[in-house]
């Protein structure tokens, strides 16, 4: 594309309305047509490949969609707002496309290798409930202190799903400073509550593994909000844009 | 027992999880951006314009923003038409791609060759209001020119050799020394003693007369005297008021009369009795070229005459009188049309090569080789021509111009029936350009007449869809131009007018031409005779003629030697003493000053010619 705007540019002078320039503007809006059928077309991209193919060529070509548009406006800036308005929307949408891409690819490979457990987002919520209901049948027989900690220090922590931005940096943020009271309590506890207070650690960090699924999973799922309503303000300008070029 | 840690996926879950809804972002996200699209569109299809429009207009259209017909068509894009009707009000058809190259090159097949260009595709619009729609990229020009200054040929008046002499004797040289001996000055700062800045055009002010030259060559307004001429020869100065020419400074004491001989002890510059007698006498001894040259003036005057009729009302015209004008214009491209089509069938080829290739054969039949030969060259150079005659060289073509014109002049002198006649031929003639035959200008005058019938049938859309006329103040700048022309045509016509040419014996117009000279003794002294009338003057004039340079920006940067070196010891009038495009090039080029061809060069050729 690059070389045929190149030799293009040097032999006639360029504009998007005409000649190449216009075919390349075709070609970006054609293309952005297909990114934008992407949702519909996953869900049933047999017998038309894969959903990995259809995801392949959803990432590739909107890339090389907005390296169209670039070549159709012969990389010069707009002079007025529709035309800054429809590359900003491009330039948002390419970029937030491929920032979904490498969330895709990196935060699964953290999470795998930094926890412990797995879990589907939408039973995160319900795991928690279980582990909490654990923790409560575990503090049945507990001494009156071991009891006064887990109520003021512990339950709470455990009650809800606590997500974090922290852990998109690192998965195990926090571990340490969570555990310490687990470890300081069990300076005090009978040598029969230790193994209680061991099991307690062990669903807090359990508790903390899924706080971090439901964080990382959550910005899987999220990042298309930043994605998709400016995709389809994208296509509403295009369409107005290319119905003021049919028109006049 | 201690609790078990959990490895992989817990397995608590009690019931099936809620999976998340599909389209959950897709469907408001479309939702919302089809509000937009409603937003914007809606209010186009409601009268509200300016939603559609991609931006601002170049501030000159700012009053047309949002009224889009005004250039558009739907469907169609711009359309030429539509920015001649402001921009070319005069139908003169300057604004073309094919007047650019005939300006260019001075070849009529060229031009009427060349591709029809969208004004639009130069001038782009909707930049903003700070934007100029005349600003054009430079690969525009490349197109079809040399694409960097670096490969720019020389300028033309250079390259012809010869430039054209102003109408004066004058040598920068004499005048220089003597503003240096008079002012005290360097030869540098002497120039600026004539070569005035101007205040109007940051150029100079125009050379005369009255300021530049008076003061030593007149004496007391006295620029010489004019020896004894016979009476019979000259008109006196009650002959010149009877005529009604303006001769306010004279007296009859200016005059000395002797044995019917009158002389004048001293004449002023532009001296009406000498300015008339010179044209009167002129007249006498070279009729033919009066004749040509008012024939000349008056095919002017008709077409500048046609110019302005189909300048003006276009804008002014109700419905009636836009569908009468469209109906004539169709009549006369008709009639263009059949003409050319009559002179195609005339000067038909085929006929003639028939008959050749019959001849060959014989020839060839009778065993002549050599002249089945010679017959077989004439007829592959008889298809060749093409139809119509060839044209005439342009070295010929001026005088057979003159010819034909002072021969209708005769024609209409000889029969006033054929007036009409004669003056559609004289504006034919005139309107011919060297390189062009009558099947040329025929083709030229169709193709003018389809335009202007694209034009009117616009306009007569425009009003069906109730879009204004332009301001008849947009028209006014090519009416003036159109006037100015044809005012000082018809002066001079006038002037031409009222001689009468007479037949007189060749011995009596050479005695004329003696009076003639003696009567322009004085003028002789700076100015040229040419043809029997003062050449005209044109000094300092611009002499680029497909480019504009304005002298002030350029000596903001460097002396006037920088561009005329040795100026200063030129002795010819003709001599310019620039180094040409070497000079340009000095200074334009990158990180200094700007390369752009609009920096100097026009597109468009002037409104009148």
């Amino acid at each position: 594309m690059l070389v045929t705007w190149a030799i293009g540019a040097r032999l006639v002078p360029w504009s998007p309305k005409r000649g190449l320039g216009l075919a390349f503007g075709i070609v970006a809006a054609l293309v952005f047509v297909f990114e934008m059928a992407y949702p519909w077309r996953r869900s049933r991209a047999r017998p038309l490949g894969t959903a990995q193919r259809w995801l392949q060529a959803h990432v590739y070509l909107g890339a090389l969609a907005f390296l169209a548009v670039l070549i159709h406006s012969g990389f010069h800036l707009p002079g007025v707002a529709m035309g800054w308005a429809l590359l900003l929307l491009s330039l948002w949408t390419t970029a937030s496309g491929l920032v979904g891409v490498w969330l895709q690819k990196w935060l699964p490979i953290v999470m795998a290798e930094g926890l412990r457990v797995e879990a589907l987002y939408e039973r995160i919520p319900a795991l928690v409930e279980h582990l909490l209901k654990e923790a409560d049948a575990l503090m049945g027989n507990a001494s009156e202190v071991l009891d006064r900690f887990y109520t003021t220090e512990v339950r709470a922590r455990l009650a809800t799903v606590e997500p974090s931005w922290a852990y998109l940096l690192d998965v195990r943020a926090g571990r340490e400073r969570a555990l310490e009271p687990f470890r300081r309590m069990s300076n005090f506890v009978d040598p029969a509550e230790k193994e209680i207070v061991n099991d307690l650690s062990q669903i807090r960090m359990e508790k903390m593994d899924l706080d971090v699924h439901y964080s990382l999973q959550g910005i899987l799922r999220r990042w298309l909000v930043l994605h998709v309503p400016p995709a389809a303000l994208l296509m509403a300008l295009l369409a107005v844009h290319i119905l003021a070029w049919a028109l006049y | 027992m201690p609790r078990k840690p959990t490895w992989g996926t817990p397995t608590r879950s009690e019931h099936h999880p809620p999976l998340r809804r599909r389209w959950q972002y897709m469907v408001p996200a479309g939702i919302a951006a089809g509000g937009v699209l409603v937003l914007l569109v809606a209010p186009h299809f409601l009268g509200a314009r300016s939603t559609l429009s991609p931006g601002s207009v170049t501030g000159g259209h700012s009053a047309i923003d949002a009224r889009c017909e005004q250039c558009h068509t739907t469907g169609r894009g711009v359309s030429n038409v539509r920015c001649q009707r402001c921009h070319d009000p005069a139908s003169g058809g300057r604004l073309t791609a094919a007047a650019h190259v005939l300006f260019g090159s001075g070849d009529p097949r060229k031009a009427a060759a060349a591709p029809d260009l969208a004004c639009a595709r130069c001038h782009v619009e909707h930049r903003g209001r700070r934007e100029s729609i005349s600003a054009v990229e430079d690969l525009q020009c490349a197109r079809c020119h040399f694409g960097s200054l670096d490969r720019h040929p020389e300028v033309a008046v250079l390259r012809a050799a010869a430039t054209e002499a102003p109408g004066l004797k004058f040598g920068h040289k004499k005048h220089i020394e003597e503003v240096m001996k008079q002012q005290g000055v360097s030869a540098a700062l002497s120039c600026g003693s004539c070569h005035v800045k101007s205040r109007v055009n940051r150029d100079f002010e125009p050379l005369g007369f009255d300021q530049h030259c008076a003061s030593c060559h007149a004496k007391q307004g006295s620029v010489g005297a004019v020896d004894p001429v016979p009476l019979t020869d000259v008109v006196d100065l009650e002959g010149l008021r009877t005529r009604g020419v303006a001769v306010a400074p004279l007296t009859a004491a200016d005059f000395e009369m002797s044995r019917g001989k009158v002389s004048r002890p001293s004449v002023r510059h532009r001296d009406p009795w000498v300015m008339f007698n010179l044209e009167k006498l002129r007249a006498e001894t070279d009729p033919d070229g009066v004749a040509a040259e008012r024939a000349r003036l008056e095919a002017r005057i008709a077409a500048l005459d046609r110019r302005l009729a189909a300048a003006t009302p276009l804008a002014s015209l109700d419905r009636a009188g836009l569908q009468a004008r469209s109906t004539a214009i169709a009549r006369e491209g008709a009639g263009a049309a059949a003409r050319l089509a009559s002179l195609a069938s005339a000067g038909d080829a085929t006929t003639g090569a028939d008959r050749l290739q019959e001849v060959e054969a014989a020839m060839r039949a009778a065993g002549d080789g050599s002249a089945a030969t010679e017959v077989a060259k004439l007829r592959d150079e008889a298809s060749a021509r093409g139809a119509g005659p060839a044209p005439l060289p342009a070295a010929d073509f001026e005088a057979r111009r003159q010819e034909v014109l002072s021969l209708l002049d005769a024609v209409a002198a000889a029969d006033p029936a054929l007036q009409p006649r004669v003056e559609d031929l004289r504006r034919r003639i005139v309107a011919l350009v060297p390189g062009e035959n009558s099947a040329d200008l025929l083709a030229r005058v169709r193709d003018q007449r389809q335009a202007a019938l694209a034009r009117l049938r616009d306009e007569l859309a425009l009003r069906d869809q109730g879009v204004a006329p332009p301001r008849a103040a947009l028209l006014d700048a090519d009416r003036r131009d159109l006037q100015r022309a044809l005012s000082d045509a018809r002066a001079r016509l006038a002037t031409l007018a009222d001689l009468a040419s007479a037949t007189i014996s060749d011995a009596e117009r050479q005695r004329r031409r003696e009076t003639a000279e003696v009567l322009a003794a004085s003028c002789l002294k700076c100015h040229l005779l040419s043809g029997g009338v003062l050449a005209p003057v044109r000094a300092a004039r611009p002499v680029l003629a497909r480019a504009r340079f304005v002298h002030e920006p350029h000596l903001l940067q460097a002396d006037c030697a920088r561009c005329h070196a040795g100026i200063e010891k030129s002795t010819l009038s003709k001599d310019l003493n620039f180094k040409g495009i070497q000079s340009c090039r000095e200074c334009h080029r990158s990180f200094q000053a700007s390369q752009d061809c609009r920096e100097c060069h026009l597109f468009h050729p002037r409104a009148v010619p």
